[in-house]
C-alpha cells in the first residue's frame, strides 16, 4: 500500500495557498487548496488519508472550530497556521489532536517536516482504520458456531476437548477450525492468535 | 440865492443824522469785527460795508441838504455817487452769500450799470445827476431848512436809476427764491425792506433830480429800515452762535470726559486707540499705542512708522487692512499679527478698526484700537500642541489594542514572500528550472512585499506625532483603507462588516490621519459592543452618503449599545471597558469638530448603536 502524499491546504488568502501550494507541489506532495473552511467540509471526504494546513484565523468559520468538525475523520491530521499564535490557543489545538502549530511566515524546513509526520500520522490513522474494517469484515463471514470454536482455539484448547465441550465429534471441530483459518486467511494458529487479540475477541474460557 | 428864515445850523436833521450814522458805524464794527474773526462769515462783510456805506451816505446827505451854494451842492453830490455805489454792490453781495438768491446776471448787471454810473460820474465835472445846476434853495420841514436844487438833468443819470432798477429786479426774484423755499420771515424782512425802500428811495430822488417835485434828498433814511432788517437777522445768527457756543462748551466737556473714559478703559484693557487720515497719512494714537509699536511721543507719525516694526510676513496684510478702508459700515474689521521689538522678540497684536467718514468730501480715516495678545496666542498654541499630543496618545493607544492583528497583517506578506521565495529555490534546482513558474513567484514576492510595505507605511503614519495636513479626501476611500487595516483583527474577533458607499461621493477637506484615526476607533468599539453576541451575529454596516452639503457616515452595529443618554459616550474618561481611558471618542468629536464637522450616536430601533459623522463638502478652489 502506497503512503499518501495528499495536502490539503484552507486559507483565506489566495497568496498564501498559492506560495504554500508551490513549495509543497516542489516537494511531490498533491495538494488542494480551499479559501475557507465551510468549502473545505463541503468538498472533503472521509476515506481520504491528508494532511489539512488550516489558518487558524479565516473569515466564517475559523481552524479551530473547523479541527471540531474534522474530530471525526481520523484520516485527516491537521497542521495549523496562524499570523499570531498564542499559547493557550497553541495549547488547545494540540489537545484537539493538531500535529502541531506553525506561525507564519513559516519556514520550508519546518512546514515539510510538520507535513510529513502529519501524513505519517494521517496514513497510520488511515491503515489502521483500514486494518480494523478488514478484521471486522473477515470476522464478519464466521458463523456463529465457527466464532465459539475460534474462542477455544485461540484458548490452546485441542480439537478432542473443544469437542467435549461443544459435545460434538473431534472431527466435526477440526472441519470449523479448518473453515475459521480459511474465511480469517491465517496459516497458523499463532496467526490466528494474532488476529483475535488484534479483533480483540476474547478466548473462550 | 439866501433862504430867508433859513438858520444855518439845522438842529435836529445833524441829531438824527449823526445818531444814523453812529450806530451805522457801531454796527460796522461790530460786523466787520465777526468777519475779521472769521472770514467765512461773508454776509457780516458785505453788511459791515453797507453800514459804512449808510453812514458816508448820510455824512454827505447832510452835507448836501446844508448846501447854501450851488457849487457847494454839487461838490457832495458828486461825492454821493461813490457810497451809493458801495451801498449797492454790498447789497447784492448780502443777497447773495447770505440768502443764496436771486439770479447772479440781474445782481451783477446792477452792479456793472452802476459802476459804470461811477465812472461817467467821475469824469464829468457836474457830475451824473446835473449837467448844471441852477439854483439851490431850501424848503422847509418841521422848521428846518433842506436845500434842495434845481438844475439841469443829465441824461446819463438814466445810467444810475437803470441799476437801482437791476438791483430791485434782482432782490425781487431773490424774495420769490426765498419764499418758494419756505423761507418767508427773511423774504419779508430783508427782501420786503430792500425793494420797498430802495424803489421808495430811487423814485424820490428821480422826482427831485429830474425836477419834477422839490423833496429834499432824504435816501439815507430810506436806507435806515434795510439796515434794521438786515442786522436783525444777522443779529438772529448772533444769538444762534453765542448758543451753539454755549453748547459747543458744555458738548466739548462731556466730550472731554468720555475721551477721558475711554482712555481709562483702554489703558485698564491695555488697548492703544489710534487713527489715521488717510488724506494726510499721518496717526494719531494713545501713548499706551505709541509705546506698543515703540514711537516716540513728541513727534508726528504716519503708518510707514508703524508697519516698519512689523514682522514682513505680516507686512503686506497689514498694509492692506490700514489702507484698504476696512469695516465701512458698522461691522469693523479684525486683523491679528506679528510684531518684532528692537530685541528682536516676537508679540502677537490685534488690531479692530472702522473706517471713519470724517464728513468732509473726500476725507477718510481708520480709527481702531489695538491690543497685545501674545499670551493669548501662546495659550492657544499650547492648548494646540496639547491636542495633538493627545491626539496621538489616543491613536498610539488605538494602534496597540490593533498589535495582534498588525502582527498577523504584516506576517501574511512575509509568510508568503518567504514561502514563495524558498519554492523559487527549489524550482531552480530542477534543470531546465520552469521559469514562467519563477517569474510567478517573484511577481507574487513583490506584490507581498508592496503590501507589507503598505502596513508599514499606515502604521508609521498612524504613530507619528504629525502636523496638521487637510487636503480633499474620498471618504469612501479612507473607510476602505481602515476597514483593510483592521481586517485581521475583525476576522480574529469574527466581526463582517458590510459596506455600502455609495457611488460618486464628493471629497471633504480633510487630515487623513486622524480621521482614519476616529474611524478605526468607532469601528473597534464596534467590535467590543458585539464581544458578547454568537459567532456569525457580529456584523457591522458601514454607510456613506450625502445631506445637505455635507457627506455623511454611519457606523452600525448590533452590540450591547448606548448608555440612556448617549452624548455621555463624548465625554471624556467616561468608558465601560476595564483598562480603557474613556478620551477615545472625546477624541474623536474634538478631531471631528477641528473639521467643522459633526459627530453624534443614537441608539439602533432594535439592538445596538449607530454613529453619525458628518463633514462638509469641499467647495471651490481650496
Amino acid at each position: 500500500m502506497s503512503s499518501s502524499r495528499n495536502v490539503y491546504l484552507v486559507d483565506d488568502e489566495p497568496e498564501l495557498t498559492r506560495a504554500l501550494t508551490r513549495l509543497l507541489e516542489a516537494e511531490g506532495f498533491v495538494v488542494r487548496a480551499f479559501d475557507s473552511g465551510d468549502d473545505f467540509l463541503r468538498q472533503v471526504s472521509n476515506g481520504d488519508a491528508a494532511c489539512v494546513v488550516l489558518d487558524v484565523a479565516m473569515p466564517g468559520l475559523d481552524g479551530l472550530r473547523l479541527q471540531q468538525h474534522l474530530a471525526a475523520m481520523p484520516g485527516l491530521a491537521i497542521v495549523f497556521l496562524t499570523g499570531h499564535g498564542d499559547i493557550p490557543m497553541s495549547v488547545q489545538a494540540i489537545k484537539a489532536g493538531a500535529v502541531d502549530f506553525l506561525t507564519k511566515p513559516v519556514k520550508r524546513a519546518d512546514l515539510l517536516r510538520a507535513v510529513g509526520s502529519g501524513l505519517e500520522r494521517a496514513q497510520a490513522m488511515h491503515s489502521a482504520m483500514k486494518a480494523h474494517a478488514d478484521l471486522h469484515a473477515r470476522l464478519a463471514l464466521l458463523t456463529p458456531r465457527e466464532r465459539e470454536v475460534l474462542g477455544h482455539v485461540i484458548s490452546g484448547r485441542l480439537n478432542k476437548i473443544i469437542a467435549d465441550r461443544l459435545g460434538t465429534t473431534e472431527h466435526t471441530i477440526k472441519v470449523h477450525r479448518g473453515r475459521v483459518m480459511e474465511k480469517l486467511a491465517v496459516g497458523s494458529v499463532a496467526e490466528l492468535v494474532r488476529f483475535a487479540q488484534q479483533a480483540g475477541i476474547a478466548p473462550e474460557s | 440865492m439866501p433862504c430867508p428864515g433859513a438858520t444855518p445850523l439845522v438842529i435836529w436833521p445833524l441829531a438824527l443824522w449823526l445818531t444814523i450814522t453812529t450806530a451805522c458805524l457801531t454796527l460796522a464794527v461790530v460786523h466787520a469785527h465777526v468777519w475779521f474773526r472769521n472770514r467765512r462769515a461773508v454776509a457780516n462783510a458785505a453788511f459791515a460795508v453797507l453800514a459804512v456805506s449808510v453812514a458816508a451816505l448820510g455824512y454827505t446827505e447832510l452835507r448836501i441838504v446844508r448846501a447854501t451854494t450851488v457849487a457847494e451842492y454839487g461838490r457832495w453830490i458828486w461825492h454821493l455817487q461813490l457810497p451809493v455805489w458801495s451801498a449797492l454792490v454790498a447789497i447784492v453781495w448780502f443777497v447773495r452769500h447770505y440768502l443764496h438768491a436771486g439770479r447772479p446776471w440781474l445782481g451783477w448787471t446792477a452792479i456793472a450799470l452802476r459802476t459804470v454810473a461811477l465812472v461817467v460820474n467821475a469824469f464829468s465835472s457836474s457830475g451824473i445827476i446835473f449837467l448844471e445846476i441852477v439854483s439851490v434853495e431850501p424848503v422847509t420841514i418841521l422848521g428846518e431848512p433842506f436845500a434842495v436844487a434845481q438844475g439841469v438833468p443829465n441824461p446819463w443819470m438814466a445810467l444810475a436809476h437803470l441799476s437801482l432798477l437791476f438791483l430791485i429786479l434782482f432782490v425781487a426774484d431773490a424774495v420769490r427764491d426765498l419764499w418758494r423755499r419756505g423761507e418767508r420771515r427773511r423774504a419779508i424782512t430783508i427782501g420786503g425792506s430792500i425793494v420797498v425802500f430802495i424803489t421808495v428811495g430811487t423814485m424820490t430822488a428821480a422826482l427831485s433830480f429830474w425836477g419834477v417835485a422839490r423833496i429834499p434828498l432824504v435816501v439815507m433814511l430810506l436806507f435806515i429800515p434795510i439796515v434794521v432788517a438786515m442786522s436783525f437777522e444777522l443779529s438772529r445768527d448772533l444769538i444762534r452762535s453765542a448758543r451753539l457756543a454755549a453748547d459747543l462748551d458744555v458738548k466739548t466737556g462731556e466730550l472731554r470726559e468720555s475721551e477721558q473714559k475711554l482712555a481709562l478703559a483702554a489703558d485698564a484693557a491695555n488697548a492703544g486707540l489710534w487713527s489715521i487720515d488717510n488724506t494726510t497719512g499721518r496717526l494719531w494714537a494713545t501713548p499706551r499705542a505709541l509705546d506698543m509699536f515703540a514711537l516716540a511721543h513728541d513727534r508726528e507719525h504716519g503708518l510707514d512708522d508703524v508697519l516698519r516694526l512689523i514682522h514682513p510676513d505680516d507686512q503686506d496684510r497689514v498694509r492692506a487692512f490700514a489702507e484698504g478702508a476696512p469695516g465701512r459700515g458698522d461691522t469693523p474689521a479684525s486683523i491679528e499679527y506679528r510684531v518684532v521689538d528692537a530685541g528682536g522678540a516676537v508679540r502677537w497684536y490685534a488690531s479692530h478698526g472702522r473706517t471713519q467718514d470724517s464728513g468732509a468730501p473726500g476725507r477718510m480715516g481708520l480709527m481702531g484700537v489695538t491690543i497685545d495678545i501674545t499670551d493669548r496666542k501662546r495659550a492657544e498654541d499650547e492648548t494646540a500642541s496639547q491636542r495633538v499630543e493627545l491626539e496621538h496618545l489616543a491613536r498610539v493607544a488605538t494602534v496597540t489594542e490593533l498589535s495582534g492583528a498588525l502582527a498577523h497583517e504584516l506576517n501574511q506578506p512575509l509568510a508568503i514572500i518567504m514561502s514563495n521565495a524558498e519554492a523559487a529555490q527549489q524550482l531552480l534546482e530542477r534543470s531546465p528550472p520552469d521559469l514562467s513558474e519563477i517569474r510567478a513567484i517573484l511577481g507574487d514576492i513583490v506584490a507581498a512585499d508592496e503590501r507589507a510595505g503598505e502596513v508599514i507605511r499606515r502604521l508609521r503614519n498612524l504613530l507619528k506625532r504629525g502636523e496638521p495636513n487637510r487636503q480633499p479626501l474620498l471618504l469612501n476611500e479612507v473607510v476602505r483603507d481602515v476597514v483593510q487595516f483592521m481586517r485581521a483583527d475583525l476576522v480574529r474577533r469574527g466581526v463582517v462588516v458590510k459596506l455600502a458607499l455609495a457611488a460618486d461621493l464628493p471629497p471633504v477637506l480633510a487630515d487623513r490621519v486622524p480621521l482614519e484615526q476616529v474611524l478605526l476607533n468607532i469601528v473597534g468599539n464596534a467590535c467590543d459592543a458585539m464581544a458578547g453576541n454568537a459567532f456569525g451575529d457580529r456584523v457591522i454596516g458601514i454607510a456613506t452618503g450625502t445631506a445637505a452639503g455635507m457627506v455623511s457616515l454611519r457606523i452600525h452595529d448590533a452590540g450591547c449599545g448606548l448608555p440612556a443618554e448617549p452624548e455621555r459616550v463624548f465625554a471624556p474618561f467616561f468608558t465601560t471597558k476595564e483598562q480603557g481611558l474613556g478620551l477615545g471618542l472625546a477624541i474623536c468629536r474634538s478631531i471631528i469638530s477641528m473639521h467643522a464637522g459633526k459627530l453624534w450616536a443614537e441608539p439602533n430601533a432594535d439592538r445596538g448603536a449607530t454613529f453619525h459623522l458628518s463633514l462638509p463638502i469641499v467647495t471651490g478652489a481650496q
